[in-house]
This record gives C-alpha cells, sequence and structure tokens, in this order.
C-alpha cells in the first residue's frame, strides 16, 4: 500500500497541464493533483486566502512549479514559499524548458529542491514526469502536515 | 721724493725718504731682498708666463713660466724685441706697438691674442701689459702676465658650438632672468632674431596668463637648483613673437660659474607630439565608442536569439506531445497507414525544427563568449576532438593521417569546438568509404598565421557552391543523404574569424573535401 501524497501543479500553460497530467496518469499518479495557472492563486491556495480562504486540508507533498508564469512568475513564488518559515519545507521542483544557467543559479540559490527542464520528446517528457512524480509523490517522506491517502497499488 | 703718481703705479725702486743715508741703505737692502724672494718665486712659476720689457720692448726678464710658453731660454731671449712672440699678421698691424702704447696710456692693456713660439707654434694668450714707472714717474718699461688660454678658449668654443648644434632650442639666462646665450633653434621656435632676445628678460617668452608668477618659478628654483623639467604635469606654452602660444617641454639645467648662477635651459616645441596624442586619443575614443556598440549589438543579438529559440521551444514541444497523445489514442483506432505516415512526418518535422533552433542559439552564443587566450597544443585539441566523436567513429574503418601540427595562440574550447566541426564533417561525408581517409595537418602560412586543414576523401561538393558552404543553415546535400543542421561551417567560420583567420574550402564532386583555416602562430617560448 502506498501512500499517495498531494502535488501542486503551478503551470500557466493549459497545453503543458495537459501534458504533464496525462503523463502523471500513465502511472496512475494524476489522482491528487491540485493544478493552478498562476503563482498569484498558488499562493493564494498555501496561504489559505482569497477563493481559498476557507481550506482545511493540509499542504502539498511537492510542489510542480513553471518559472515562466504571468502575474507572479516561478521565481518570485520561490522566493515567497522559501522565505516563509512553516511553508519553506514543502518540496519545490522547478519544471521549465529554460535551460539558461541564470534561472538555474536563481533557482537554486533560493531552495528548489530540484530542477528539471522539460524534454522536447514527449517519451523523455513522460519518463522524466513518471520519475520526478515517483520521487517526490511516493518514494519521499513527505513533510509533516502534508495531505496523504492510502490508495491501493495496481494489481 | 716720492713718485709721480700715475693710475696703476707699480713700482720696483723707490724712493728713500729723510737724510739717513743709514736708513735708505737699509731700506735699499731690505728691498732688494724682498725683490730677490719675489724675483725667485715668480721666477719660479711655471704656469704663468711673467716677464718685463725695457721701454722699447725688449726682453729685459723672463720667468720659467715663460720658456715654458714660449720655448725661449733666458739667455737667448733676453734684450730681443718682445715683437717676435707675435703672428707675422700682428707684427704687420702693428699690434704689439699698439698693446704697448696703450700700456703705457692707460697703465694696463689686457686682451686675448696669438703668440708665436720658439718653435713656431702657436697658443691663445691671455696678457697684461702694465707699465712701470721709476720713482721720477719715468717709463721704466712693462711687465708682462700671459696665460695660455688656447683650452679654455676651446672648451668655450666646443660649449658654443653644442649649444649651437643642438636640436632643441637652448636658453641660457641669469638669475635675474635675462637671456644671455639662445641658439638657432629658439630663435626659430619663439621668431625672434638673437639680437631681439640676448639681454631680454625671459618673461617675454612666456604667456601673459603666466608672466605673473614665472619670477616665482625662477626664484623657487635658483632655491633648489638640480637638473629638472619644468612644470612636470603642467602643459606649458611658449609666447611666439606673432603673438601665438607654442606647446613646448622644458628641461632646467643650473650652471654655476664664476661669474654667477645661470640657468641653462632646453626647450622642446611639442606641437607635433600633442597633435599626434590629440589623434591618438581620438582614435581611442572612436574605437571605444565603436567596440561598445558592437558590444551593444552582440548583447542584443544574444538576447533575440535566446529569446526566439526559447519562445519557440515552447509549442514545439507541444506539437510533439500532442503527436504522441495522438498516436497513443489512436492505437486504439484504425488507423490508416497513410495517416500514420503523416503522423510520423509531423513529429520529424518538429524534431528538425528543434535542432535549428538549438543550432541557431548555439551559433548567436559563438559571438558572445569572451574568448580566452593561451598558447595551445593542437594535436592535444585534435585527439580530445576525435575521442569526442566516438559514437560517429564506432564501427568505421577510418584512416587517420595527423601531420605536426604547430603551437597557436587561441581559446582551447573555441579551437576543440572548430576541430570537433571538422572532423565531424570528415567523418560524415565520408561515410560512403571504407577506409575513409581523414588528414589533418599545417599546410605553410599566410600573413603570418598557420594554415591547418582538414581533408577527407569524402563524397565532397562542387566548387561552383563552395562559397555557400558557410553559410547559417546552408547545406549543399539533401536530407537524406546526410543528416545535419548546416551550421557547423558557418560555427567554424565565426569562430575562426574571432581569431582573426579566415576559412576557405577546396573539394570536387566524389573527391573529397578540404577545409582550410588560418590560426595565429604562438611563439614557442
Amino acid at each position: 500500500m502506498d501512500l499517495l501524497k498531494r502535488i501542486l501543479l503551478v503551470e500557466d500553460s493549459p497545453r503543458d497541464t495537459e501534458l504533464i497530467l496525462e503523463a502523471l496518469a500513465m502511472n496512475q499518479l494524476a489522482n491528487e493533483v491540485v493544478s493552478l495557472s498562476d503563482g498569484a492563486d498558488a499562493l493564494d491556495f498555501l496561504y489559505r486566502r482569497g477563493q481559498f480562504a476557507g481550506r482545511t486540508d493540509g499542504q502539498p507533498a511537492v510542489i510542480l512549479l513553471d518559472l515562466k508564469m504571468p502575474k507572479v512568475d516561478g521565481i518570485e513564488f520561490l522566493r515567497v514559499i522559501k522565505g516563509d518559515p512553516i511553508l519553506k519545507v514543502i518540496p519545490m521542483v522547478v519544471m521549465t524548458s529554460s535551460r539558461e544557467q541564470q534561472d538555474l543559479l536563481d533557482s537554486y540559490q533560493l531552495g528548489a529542491n530540484a530542477y528539471v527542464v522539460k524534454p522536447m520528446q514527449f517519451e523523455e517528457f513522460v519518463k522524466a514526469v513518471t520519475q520526478v512524480g515517483a520521487f517526490w509523490a511516493i518514494l519521499n517522506e513527505a513533510p509533516p502536515g502534508s495531505v496523504t491517502r492510502r490508495v491501493n497499488k495496481a494489481p | 721724493m716720492s713718485g709721480k703718481s700715475n693710475p696703476h703705479e707699480n713700482r720696483i725702486g723707490t724712493a728713500a725718504v729723510g737724510n739717513e743715508d743709514a736708513d735708505r741703505r737699509q731700506y735699499s737692502r731690505d728691498l732688494r731682498e724682498g725683490e730677490q724672494s719675489l724675483r725667485l718665486q715668480v721666477g719660479g712659476l711655471r704656469n704663468v708666463a711673467i716677464f718685463t720689457l725695457d721701454r722699447s720692448g725688449r726682453v729685459a726678464t723672463w720667468n720659467a713660466g715663460a720658456e715654458r710658453f714660449k720655448g725661449y731660454k733666458a739667455a737667448e731671449i733676453i734684450g730681443k724685441d718682445f715683437s717676435c712672440f707675435y703672428s707675422a699678421e700682428d707684427i704687420a698691424a702693428s699690434k704689439p706697438k699698439r698693446e704697448l702704447a696703450i700700456a703705457e696710456q692707460e697703465g694696463c692693456f689686457e686682451g686675448d691674442g696669438l703668440r708665436i713660439r720658439k718653435d713656431g707654434g702657436s697658443f691663445l694668450a691671455n696678457v697684461i701689459i702694465t707699465s712701470l714707472y721709476d720713482p721720477n714717474g719715468q717709463l721704466i718699461g712693462f711687465s708682462n702676465f700671459v696665460q695660455n688660454v688656447t683650452e679654455r678658449r676651446k672648451l668655450s668654443e666646443q660649449f658654443r658650438l653644442a649649444i649651437e648644434a643642438a636640436p632643441t632650442g637652448m636658453l641660457m639666462m641669469d638669475r635675474a632672468g635675462r637671456i644671455v646665450l639662445v641658439n638657432t633653434q629658439v630663435e626659430k621656435l619663439f621668431g625672434y632674431r638673437r639680437d631681439e632676445l640676448l639681454g631680454q628678460g625671459i618673461e617675454k617668452l612666456v604667456p601673459k596668463r603666466f608672466r605673473e608668477r614665472h619670477p616665482e618659478f625662477r626664484e623657487s628654483f635658483f632655491g633648489d637648483p638640480t637638473a629638472r623639467a619644468m612644470g612636470s604635469g603642467r602643459d606649458l606654452y611658449g609666447l611666439h613673437k606673432d603673438g601665438s602660444e607654442v606647446p613646448i617641454e622644458i628641461g632646467l639645467n643650473p650652471l654655476q660659474t664664476s661669474e654667477g648662477d645661470f640657468v641653462l635651459s632646453s626647450v622642446v616645441d611639442i606641437t607635433e607630439r600633442k597633435r599626434a596624442e590629440m589623434d591618438l586619443s581620438r582614435q581611442s575614443n572612436d574605437l571605444q565608442a565603436i567596440n561598445r556598440q558592437l558590444h551593444a549589438a552582440n548583447a542584443e543579438l544574444q538576447s533575440f536569439a535566446y529569446s526566439v529559440s526559447h519562445d519557440l521551444r515552447a509549442p514545439l514541444r507541444h506539437v510533439q506531445g500532442y503527436i504522441e497523445l495522438l498516436t497513443r489514442e489512436c492505437l486504439t483506432t484504425q488507423l490508416s497507414d497513410k495517416a500514420r505516415d503523416h503522423l510520423l512526418t509531423i513529429s520529424e518535422a518538429s524534431t528538425e525544427m528543434a535542432q535549428l533552433i538549438d543550432g541557431l542559439l548555439t551559433f548567436s552564443r559563438m559571438g558572445q563568449i569572451e574568448l580566452q587566450e593561451s598558447q595551445v597544443k593542437l594535436e592535444g585539441v585534435v585527439q580530445d576532438a576525435i575521442k569526442g566523436l566516438e559514437k560517429e567513429t564506432q564501427g568505421r574503418n577510418i584512416d587517420w593521417k595527423i601531420t605536426p601540427l604547430p603551437h597557436v595562440f587561441g581559446d582551447p574550447t573555441a579551437l576543440k569546438q572548430v576541430f570537433a566541426n571538422l572532423i565531424g564533417n570528415a567523418v560524415k561525408y565520408s561515410g560512403p568509404r571504407n577506409p575513409a581517409h581523414i588528414e589533418i595537418g599545417c599546410a605553410g602560412d599566410e600573413d603570418g598565421r598557420a594554415i591547418l586543414f582538414v581533408r577527407d576523401n569524402g563524397v565532397g561538393f562542387d566548387m561552383q557552391y563552395a562559397h555557400k558552404l558557410f553559410r547559417v543553415f546552408q547545406r549543399l546535400h539533401r536530407d537524406a543523404q546526410f543528416e545535419g543542421t548546416g551550421i557547423g561551417l558557418a560555427i567554424v567560420q565565426r569562430l575562426v574569424v574571432r581569431h582573426g583567420g579566415r576559412v576557405w574550402a577546396e573539394g570536387a564532386l566524389n573527391e573529397g573535401a578540404t577545409i582550410y583555416f588560418t590560426l595565429p602562430r604562438a611563439t614557442v617560448g
């Protein structure tokens, strides 16, 4: 029996969202994904404010984070959450199409736990998402306070 | 009895005063003794010629110096007329008589003149002739005091010649700032004749706005008189006669002579130098401006290439992703072969586009990266490049011929890229050959740079299209034959040009190709 932990996906492109969800689905990881299309919404979610004011369940076990987003971009989001004494424990995986050194540097300096470049080939893409999902959502021990749900492993 | 008073009296004898014969005798004795001792001393002097003449100019006494200077022994010259010491021209001009006459009239004659020795040789003499009187005021003769001033005059002449011949302006002034010596260069520089300058204050040559402080500078120099450049750090100007200002450099040299303290200054007209400096600085500014523009342009290009490639990648990725999803969806439904082919084509096309975008990004980066300058052993670079092509050379039968390569100046990473691209091409285009012959070597020099080449026996190319080879994305072979984006050679060219060299290609269809490029040689230390 595996404990399936919640994944928060912060990605502004609906196409990339769909591709990631499809890839996660191929590995039975898609059920506990909360997908938000902007860093601002994601902040509201984590801080339980705005449209998420009434949220009572726990925090995600891992956040998949895109960098290039309109209102609050990935770097800004990283800075806020990793700067927050309580929320900083949540593992963050940057998933971006940028291979630029500066983005890598900024992300790691701000405390990102991993940096994955979205592969061009879909096969590679699926592999990457699978590995990320399998590690963070299943193998990794989530920080206390994360939401979990028991699932039966597929026969 | 007293002698007749004369302006320049020189008494050898004096009158005895009073009635005392005894006193007189004593006095005479004392005098004679004094005279004798003086005579001995004077007589013994060898550096100065001292001799006396009687009133008609015949030699009366003769000292050692006179013998030394003029070559006559006392015995042979006493009684002879002293004009024999003068040159023939001087005798003809009655110089001896005239000098004696002056000595008699004024009491003393001083002057420089040529004197002839017994052996016929001559020397320049400085002569003081004094008239001598007896106690009664009668002229009894003359005393001559002669110094050999040949050396001194020679040195003085040499000094004057040196000043005159100096390539820079030479100016000498006294402590009060009066000009006492100038040379031709000074006349040229300031536009004055020397007679307009000699005796004038130096401030005449100083532009008005500096004139007030100049005496202060002069005094401070004499306060610490050491040879130095004037006004270091300041721009100095001289005032030309026509009112214009000349930029100059001034060197100051203290001269302490028996006649007082002087300053010998050298003045150099630096108009040309200043003009050259301004040209240089203007050129430098221009170059810097161009450099900045180039950097800006390069940075713009890079940021353009980056955003282009970045923004183009996302939709491409999506295309590829959805094709996959579509394909997987269609596994369960019936899809015609044609439909499958179309899907495959779309997928391949988008892959190609991704490669083109990557190539474009790499190419634009080639212009921006800082190139390190160092001595590079090309043999090592070539080996590294070949090693990096292991995947492509696996299973191939390649005959490598690498001849000695020179050391060059350049960026090791960039040069590795150049060789990797060229050798990679050679490997690729000699694919159909078994064995493939790939040769890497040096083919001489061009303009001080070494000519290097990579040659293969592959499919070659039509020389007609050689000029297209190095263009971005340009290919001379269809996709089906050889995979590639056509950016490798463009990158090679860009890197070689950044090293100051050039690239060109030679080849023939089916007879292989040779890519030549030049790089600066490193002086082997």
